[in-house]
């Protein structure tokens, strides 16, 4: 990888990490196939990169919210739980798994972010910025939100990212959980997935030191300065761009699921 | 004003961790990463070199978590909620485990 690559990845990766920390999504959705279809990385490597710079942008992340004291606790320790055992076990095979079936299970992952973005999108003003939260009458539903948790913490483990695409959606919509505290929440239990997740990447050798430091650098600082400007900055533009990003990179991972030689 | 004190050190040990293994990744940046290398697993950071630095840097990032979970776990066991309390250190005990298996791979 030439200098001028590097910076370009540090940089998407400081994006990536921004837009993370500011629309709930994580940075492992765009980090993936950044790598993949950029710079042609082996999947399951891919996978295991990206969960390094999981760890840091949840970090940097949850460092920038801890002031706000908005994670719960205990939704922390009982999703937490399942996203875990979730992550680990299915890291543990994610190696043995064929590379199309991830390419596939990613375009998945990622048209469903870009439904939720969506989602957001056609919802009231008030609701699409991360400002100060509705009443909420959350939680509650703890039983279905601890399964679809298992759930989130399987796709970490096979596809390299950290679960909000799934977490977020299934504390603010069937928990009943404020928004705020959904993503603030998320952003703790998606590093404590990772960091199970990263383990049997690490024990297998899936985790390129040559992409990893300057992604994970990158990623950290754009999630922290997200996590600051998050109140802040125009939310609808950037879930506009950042749907039409998301279409692209469905687009292209399913692509490299079914297309003969890819 | 405990649960305000130990937040506090939470987020400063969370941050250590960050820092630290920050400060790693760079230094393997600047001791030189070959194209494709790995990063070194417990029985190579010795080395010194990129990858273990790098290696050395990723376990760090991994504490980072941890300190999280320990510092939750502390403000169950002073406010008495043994639930979550069990459950985060259910996901301590899983955590151990998973780097124990991962670094037993190589022997």
């Amino acid at each position: 990888m030439t200098g001028a690559e590097m910076l370009l990845l540090a940089l998407a990766c400081f994006l990536a990490g921004g837009v993370g920390a500011t629309l709930g999504l994580g940075g492992g959705v765009f980090i993936v196939p950044l790598l993949t279809i950029w710079l042609d990385v082996p999947v399951h490597q891919a996978a295991g990169t990206s969960l390094v710079c999981v760890l840091a942008t949840s970090a940097a992340g949850s460092i920038a919210l801890d002031r706000t004291r908005l994670a719960d606790p205990r939704l922390v320790a009982y999703l937490g739980v399942a996203t875990v055992l979730g992550g680990a076990a299915s890291a543990v095979v994610a190696p043995a798994v064929s590379p199309r079936l991830v390419f596939g299970l990613f375009g998945l992952a990622t048209g469903w972010a870009t439904w939720r973005l969506v989602a957001r999108l056609r919802a009231p003003a008030a609701a699409a910025q991360m400002g100060p939260a509705q009443q909420p009458e959350g939680p509650t539903n703890l039983g279905v939100g601890v399964g679809a948790c298992v759930g989130a913490g399987v796709a970490s483990g096979l596809l390299g990212i950290g679960g909000a695409p799934v977490q977020v959606p299934v504390m603010t919509e069937v928990m009943r959980v404020a928004a705020p505290v959904a993503f603030a929440t998320s952003n703790v239990m998606v590093g404590v997935t990772a960091a199970a997740s990263t383990a049997a990447y690490y024990g297998n050798g899936l985790i390129r030191a040559d992409l990893a430091a300057p992604a994970a650098l990158a990623s950290a600082v754009g999630a922290y300065v997200g996590g600051r400007l998050a109140p802040r900055l125009p939310v609808r533009p950037l879930i506009t761009f950042f749907v039409a990003v998301l279409v692209y990179l469905t687009g292209r991972m399913l692509w490299k699921a079914i297309a003969p030689g890819a | 004003m405990e649960g305000d004190r130990a937040g506090r050190l939470t987020t400063h040990a969370v941050t250590a961790a960050l820092l630290l293994g920050s400060l790693c990744l760079v230094a393997g940046l600047l001791r030189g990463l070959p194209p494709g290398a790995v990063v070194a697993r417990p029985g190579e950071l010795l080395r010194a070199d990129g990858p273990a630095l790098v290696g050395l840097g990723v376990l760090l990032l991994v504490l980072a978590p941890i300190a999280r979970l320990v510092g939750l776990g502390a403000g169950f066991w002073q406010a008495g909620q043994r639930g979550p309390l069990a459950a985060t250190a259910t996901m301590l005990v899983v955590l151990a485990l998973s780097f124990v298996a991962a670094s037993a791979r190589e022997w």
